[in-house]
């Protein structure tokens, strides 16, 4: 690769003109839009222009090749950085006309980047401290996919310019020390220091030294002056020599060039006007009417593309001529071996002949026996607790600071950080993550989990430990309302799986939904066998099923969830024997699912009869299920400390708690 | 005997209590009340000041247990130190049910518990909002009657959750100085050595969040307490790094992730017996050990006799105020100014965004409460959060009434249980409505603790417009109402707002949650009510012309849509009654007769929010029509998103014109 670290006299004062044309380009997109983030872009267009133009190594015309720089804008309410580069860089979906559209409905130039709108965009950003975190999953992806096949197919950098509040955010020190911690020195963050925040200045809540701070996380650092165009890149230059991530932190001004408004939170969140607009064209010496570029400047920036095509070409012949071409390319595509289907209907035969008995969370561990035995995609790991989660397998490896041909990722006590990281492996492609903690800790992963949801990334999320049967741990770690917060994320399947069978299900339900991110919801306690006999049918595929009908006429159906379902079925069995009552028992693994089957499959599976919905957890949303006269057992409060078996029979969640409820319907249909 | 060997003694009645309880329940954690029995004792027998005869006595210091699965650590002091509630018999139910020894620490289950632990980092972050609160009382009523440190025990998890940098970041800048962290730097993790994950230098972390640090050996008693002592007399927040033994004294064990989270078994405890000394039967401490436990905790109540008397000698209205915040109470003009509020907003009807009505309620609260402590992480001009009255804390000056958390929506929620827990404050603070993901570990906390916490969260919707999906919330209030305890109430205009701030402020048992339009909405409650219409959760806002044949059920912006399609449905000959939903959570609180009568028996429901189905099942059924999103948002002009979403009046009249005439057809 041909890297022009010192450009000529002329080059250099084109950069300050290629700087311009993004500042120009933000003030015009803002003000048609009347709304949006001019501040950031007018202020980063120095460090983002020297990046550009200088060492990033990416391919308009084929804006997915694998082995391109990674470019995240963390601080992603300044888009219009990230859309006037795409613009001027010559990325094909990006005309002036989706600019002059910027924040419209419909258009490719959302408010924030969002992932899959518009070519190069790598990862939806907004929520501050997501891209940072994202990009470290990244950069760990690079390092795994290079030490599997080498440095000639894979070896390309990521960088983020993040914000003050990309670094504010908690999340920001789960990225950090464990990009530090695993010396990600291919990761390069330049930091927007422009000192300014909504609220005022950043000294009104922040006093950190965030060079200290980055340094104690194993990182090194440098300073630059953020419009010093030979500074910027000779921090960058230095930066990519290093074994340890980098940070930059480039001392910049917030909407400089805006002779008025330039260093002052007034600049960040709210168009120029035109006034400011007009002063600032005199002040930048820009003479060109709104949303035109000139022609010598809108060459320079185009010449940039033509560096990555070049690279480009020289990777694809590197490839074609790699005896690893097939596995990469089987990798990048990300498709599981043809057999796994027979692998897990041959595992699910197995342990419906055997009638295995085991916590969920144990099959999980089990399936994953089989999967990771498979394919070498996935990526598991868990946030510290490995063991509870069950979520490593024989042979798996770990990662470890300079050892990255391990499958496994000790993701430290940071849930956050991991399911950023997870996103950030699964956009960068090459693997399929999967990682654990604990169900009621999903609060805490929650701002990442929402953007696998948004993103479509195929992210599995092993969730253990997924209800009071958890027992003495107690009601902060006895999750009661997650399973309703997670079912009401868009995009997002979640599965309670009830026994073995019901596990291997779903692990090969969530292998296959490349669009949508998965939540295992696994029992800590041992489950019986519920299946009388082998299906070739997923049966889980429709979300609910009928585990068992009704001797004859339906009297009353119960639902139910993973643990509960077991429940369900010492129900169904004791209303026969006591009470003649002919209980249908339907499965309900995966809502999501089976929300998407048609409204005749959905009341064949419910039935007319009376329904109870059995569930550890909160009544909300199961009344669609149940209906208007239906019943709910389950948790209308928080847990308690005490072992599993209490528990449940303190919170009334027992066979004898549903056939009295049974009953009580029956003679409330009867009168 | 040598004070190093009353010290081993009283230490070790700890670990053998935490051992035996652990031991006793077959499931705890004895590694970290072992490895910190000697912070604990130095830290309890030589500078804490508390009564464990007046556990709530207000200027006590507090002691957080971050790391909140060392709850036997606690337990074990409260008993020793002589806590009336902590029986030995509760140490020995330790972990069943209905004890009051829970597996981790649960606020209100026993006195002197400050809070509730056990999620990583909460501890920590808690108590930068006591101490926050310390210094915010201080300032008010002096050093006379406000004077106490904040001590917590923290371990590597507590650091490495992304709560604990906002935490340290914010104290840093406040310049908490009574603020002191003993982390207990044991090395080990769940899954092994801490070095498997993390390679952090913590005091460099520390200090470049302004932080003091220094490093002891956290079993040499004086080391620790040369490094507490220095801590006092800081002018920053301090960290002390005490490296430990994990399970110090299991002879196989210690120093290994053996023996952090499971019973250590019957030889291992043999073992440690041998090791230590320790003779005695298990739940038995020798009498003069519990005797020198007992001491600390009647000469630490001394410094409350004291304290009493001064606040006895205090002025009467001062003194009667300090104890009326403490007590957690409204003052006496607070309902009149509000009254007079809500006859004010009758009479003008202002028609604004529900985030300016809240602002316009502010001013009056804030006028009429000297204890409401506001705050924002870095939106106060978006979230109308700051009021008149209240002016920014800053790291000098604690005169004023106003937070600014920074980019911190998790540190700001946790720092606000902290506050509220503390006593004398109420803590509200804001960001958007999307961010409560961000904030959500803690504001379970809030709900779990039963604490005032007062969440408000603008942006409530698609309404908020070109920021696009990641800021627009759709499963957020699903997500809150999920939660037991969390009172999420959706205001439709400036009167409901007010009715909303009204509720949350009185309810001292719940946090509550005011999720709040950007967009402008009309006045829909134009008339004065004596009564709090949305105390019932649901209410009527428009009664049918005839026999309802339509129910909509609204909440916050949607109300508007709501009516709007009952005036439609109504010229087409449909009557129609809209009832407005501004708090589900209240709703499902009244009686069955209330509630029935509420849903009424309009053959068509019609439920209306611009956010996912989920909450509205329970009144719509398998039946009911939802009006709402069932997916993620999209970037553009908020009427234009509204339109593109069909949540319109137009589409909810048709929804319901479509059903009516499949019912027409089925009859």
């Amino acid at each position: 690769m041909n890297i022009q670290v010192e450009p000529n006299i002329e080059a250099a004062a084109s950069e300050r003109d290629m700087a311009n044309a993004i500042r120009a380009l933000t003030m015009d997109a803002v003000q048609n839009a009347n709304s949006g983030h001019p501040g950031m872009p007018m202020g980063m267009a120095d460090v983002a222009t020297v990046l550009f133009n200088r060492f990033i190594k990416i391919d308009p015309a084929k804006s997915d090749w694998p082995d391109r720089d990674r470019f995240v804008l963390s601080a992603g309410h300044g888009s219009m950085l990230q859309y006037a580069i795409h613009h001027l860089i010559g990325y094909p979906d990006m005309p002036i006309e989706e600019l002059k559209r910027f924040r419209q409905l419909g258009s490719r130039t959302a408010g924030h980047p969002e992932y899959g709108h518009a070519l190069g965009i790598e990862t939806t950003t907004g929520p501050l401290g997501q891209g940072l975190a994202t990009a470290v999953g990244m950069a760990i992806a690079e390092r795994m996919m290079a030490a599997r096949f080498g440095p000639k197919l894979v070896d390309h950098h990521t960088y983020v310019i993040a914000g003050d509040g990309c670094l504010q955010e908690g999340i920001s020190h789960e990225a950090i020390d464990l990009a530090g911690h695993l010396n990600l020195g291919k990761l390069i963050v330049l930091w927007d220091d422009n000192r300014i925040s909504i609220d005022g200045p950043t000294s009104l809540s922040t006093s950190m030294s965030q060079p200290a701070r980055f340094k104690a996380a194993g990182w090194e650092v440098r300073i630059v002056d953020g419009h010093d165009t030979s500074d910027i890149a000779q921090a960058i230059e230095k930066a990519r020599k290093s074994r340890k991530p980098s940070l930059i932190a480039c001392r910049t001004v917030i909407g400089r060039g805006a002779p008025n408004m330039e260093g002052s939170e007034k600049i960040h969140g709210a168009p120029l006007g035109a006034d400011e607009i007009s002063a600032t064209r005199a002040n930048i010496s820009w003479a060109d009417e709104s949303f035109v570029i000139p022609e010598n400047v809108a060459c320079a920036w185009r010449s940039i593309a033509i560096r990555g095509r070049r690279a480009r070409s020289a990777w694809q012949a590197r490839l074609g001529s790699s005896r690893r071409r097939k596995g990469f390319e089987a990798a990048i595509a990300g498709g599981l071996p043809r057999n796994i289907g027979r692998n897990f209907s041959a595992f699910r035969k197995r342990h419906v002949e055997e009638a295995t008995e085991v916590a969920t969370r144990k099959a999980s561990e089990m399936v994953l026996g089989v999967i990771n035995a498979a394919t070498k995609l996935t990526v598991g790991g868990s946030a510290d607790l490995t063991h509870s989660n069950l979520t490593v397998t024989e042979g798996l490896g770990s990662v470890a600071p300079r050892h990255f041909k391990g499958r496994y990722i000790h993701y430290g006590i940071r849930e956050h950080g991991m399911a950023a990281a997870m996103n950030g492996m699964a956009l960068h492609g090459g693997v399929i993550p999967y990682g654990g903690t604990f169900l009621v800790f999903s609060d805490y992963a929650r701002g990442a989990m929402r953007l696998s949801a948004l993103m479509e990334q195929r992210v599995i999320y092993v969730m253990t430990h997924d209800s009071i049967g958890l027992g003495e741990d107690g009601p902060t770690h006895q999750p009661v309302e997650h399973l309703a917060m997670l079912r009401a994320t868009p995009n997002l399947n979640v599965f309670r799986p009830a026994d073995i069978i019901e596990t291997a299900e779903a692990w090969e339900l969530a292998l296959a939904s490349e669009k949508t991110p998965s939540v295992l919801v696994l029992s800590r306690q041992g489950l019986p066998m519920l299946r009388e006999a082998h299906t070739r049918e997923n049966r889980s595929t429709r979300g609910a099923y009928i585990l068992r009908e009704a001797m004859g006429e339906r009297d009353v159906t119960l639902i139910a969830t993973g643990s509960e379902v077991e429940i369900a079925k010492a129900a169904a069995d004791k209303l026969m024997t006591e009470s003649s009552v002919r209980a249908a028992i339907v499965s309900m693994p995966c809502w999501e699912l089976f929300e998407k089957q048609s409204e005749d499959h959905r009341r064949s599976v419910l039935g007319n009869a009376p329904r109870i919905a059995i569930e550890a957890a909160a009544r909300l949303g199961w009344d669609r299920w149940t209906g208007d006269n239906g019943a709910f057992i389950g948790m209308s409060s928080f847990g308690a400390s005490a072992p599993a078996d209490d528990l449940y029979k303190h919170f009334g969640i027992t066979a004898d708690a549903v056939c009295s409820k049974a009953r009580d319907l029956l003679r409330g249909a009867a009168s | 005997m040598t004070a190093r060997e009353k010290h081993d003694r009283m230490a070790n009645a700890i670990r053998f209590l935490s051992m035996d309880a652990v031991e006793a329940a077959n499931s705890g954690h004895p590694g970290l009340p072992m490895g910190a029995a000697d912070i604990a004792t130095v830290l309890f027998s030589r500078f804490m000041s508390f009564d464990p005869i007046h556990p709530h006595w207000p200027d006590r210091d507090r002691f957080v247990l971050s790391a909140g699965h060392g709850s036997m650590l606690l337990y074990s002091l409260l008993y020793l130190l002589g806590y009336e509630d902590m029986t030995i018999d509760e140490i020995r139910n330790f972990r069943q049910l209905g004890s009051k020894t829970a597996g981790h620490p649960e606020y209100g289950h026993a006195t002197g518990i400050e809070t509730t632990t056990g999620p990583l980092g909460q501890g920590l972050a808690n108590a930068v909002g006591m101490a926050i609160a310390e210094r915010k009382l201080a300032d008010e009523y002096g050093s006379d009657l406000v004077d106490h440190h904040t001590y917590v025990l923290a371990g590597d998890g507590c650091l490495m959750e992304g709560i604990s940098q906002e935490a340290i970041a914010l104290a840093g800048h406040l310049k908490l100085n009574k603020l002191i962290v003993l982390w207990d730097d044991n090395g080990i993790s769940i899954d092994g050595a801490v070095s498997l994950s993390d390679s952090t230098d913590q005091q460099a972390r520390f200090e470049a969040s302004g932080w003091e640090t220094v490093g002891v050996d956290g079993h040499d008693p004086d080391a620790i307490a040369a490094a507490i002592e220095r801590a006092r007399s800081s002018d920053k927040p301090t960290m002390i790094a005490c490296k430990t033994t994990i399970g110090y004294g299991a002879p196989t064990r210690a120093g290994t992730s053996k023996a952090h989270g499971s019973p250590l078994g019957p030889e291992e405890i043999i073992g440690a017996r041998k090791a230590l000394g320790w003779t005695s039967e298990p739940f038995e401490i020798p009498s003069e050990v519990l005797d020198d436990w007992r001491v600390v905790g009647l000469t630490a109540g001394k410094k409350r006799v004291a304290w009493q008397e001064r606040l006895d000698a205090a002025d009467a209205t001062v003194r009667g105020e300090f104890e009326r915040r403490m007590r957690g109470d409204l003052p006496a003009g607070f309902e009149s100014a509000m009254a007079k509020y809500k006859k004010q907003l009758a009479d003008d009807q202002p028609k604004v965004a529900t985030r300016k009505s809240s602002e316009m309620a502010l001013e009056v609260i804030n006028g009429a409460l000297s204890e409401t402590i506001g705050g924002s992480a870095d939106l106060t001009g978006s979230n109308n959060t700051r009021t008149a009255q209240t002016a920014p804390i800053t790291p000098d000056d604690f005169s004023g009434r106003y937070l600014h958390y920074g980019i911190r929506e998790h540190g700001m929620a946790a720092a606000m249980n902290g506050i509220a827990l503390h006593g004398g404050l109420i803590p509200y603070g804001g960001t958007f409505l999307v961010f409560s993901d961000y904030a959500r570990p803690a504001m379970r906390l809030a709900s779990l603790m039963g604490i005032r916490s007062i969440f408000v969260m603008t942006h409530d919707s698609i309404g908020l417009g070109e920021d696009g999906p990641t800021h627009q919330p759709v499963e957020h209030l699903a997500a809150l109402r999920a939660i037991p305890n969390h009172m999420v109430y959706r205001p439709a205009d400036a009167m409901e707002t007010a009715e909303c701030w009204e509720l949350a402020l009185a309810d001292t048992g719940s946090p509550s949650t005011l999720a709040l339009t950007r967009q402008n909405l009309p006045a829909l409650r134009t008339e004065f009510d004596k009564d709090n219409r949305c105390a019932y959760g649901a209410y009527e806002i428009a009664s049918a012309a005839d026999d309802a044949v339509v129910s909509i059920f609204a909440s916050g912006s949607e109300v508007e849509i709501a009516v709007q399609a009952k005036s439609a449905l109504e010229a087409n000959g449909h009557p129609t009654r809209v009832v407005s939903v501004p708090c589900l959570d209240l709703f499902a609180k009244q009686s069955e007769d209330y509630r029935n009568a509420i849903i009424g028996d309009a053959p068509v429901k019609i439920a209306v929010e611009a956010g996912i189905r989920q909450p509205w099942d329970a009144l719509l059924g398998y039946d009911g029509i939802f009006v709402g999103m069932n997916s993620f948002g999209a970037s553009g002009p908020y009427q234009k998103l509204y339109a593109h979403f069909g949540i319109t009046a137009e589409a909810v009249t048709a929804a319901a014109e479509s059903r009516l005439h499949d019912h027409a057809g089925r009859k």
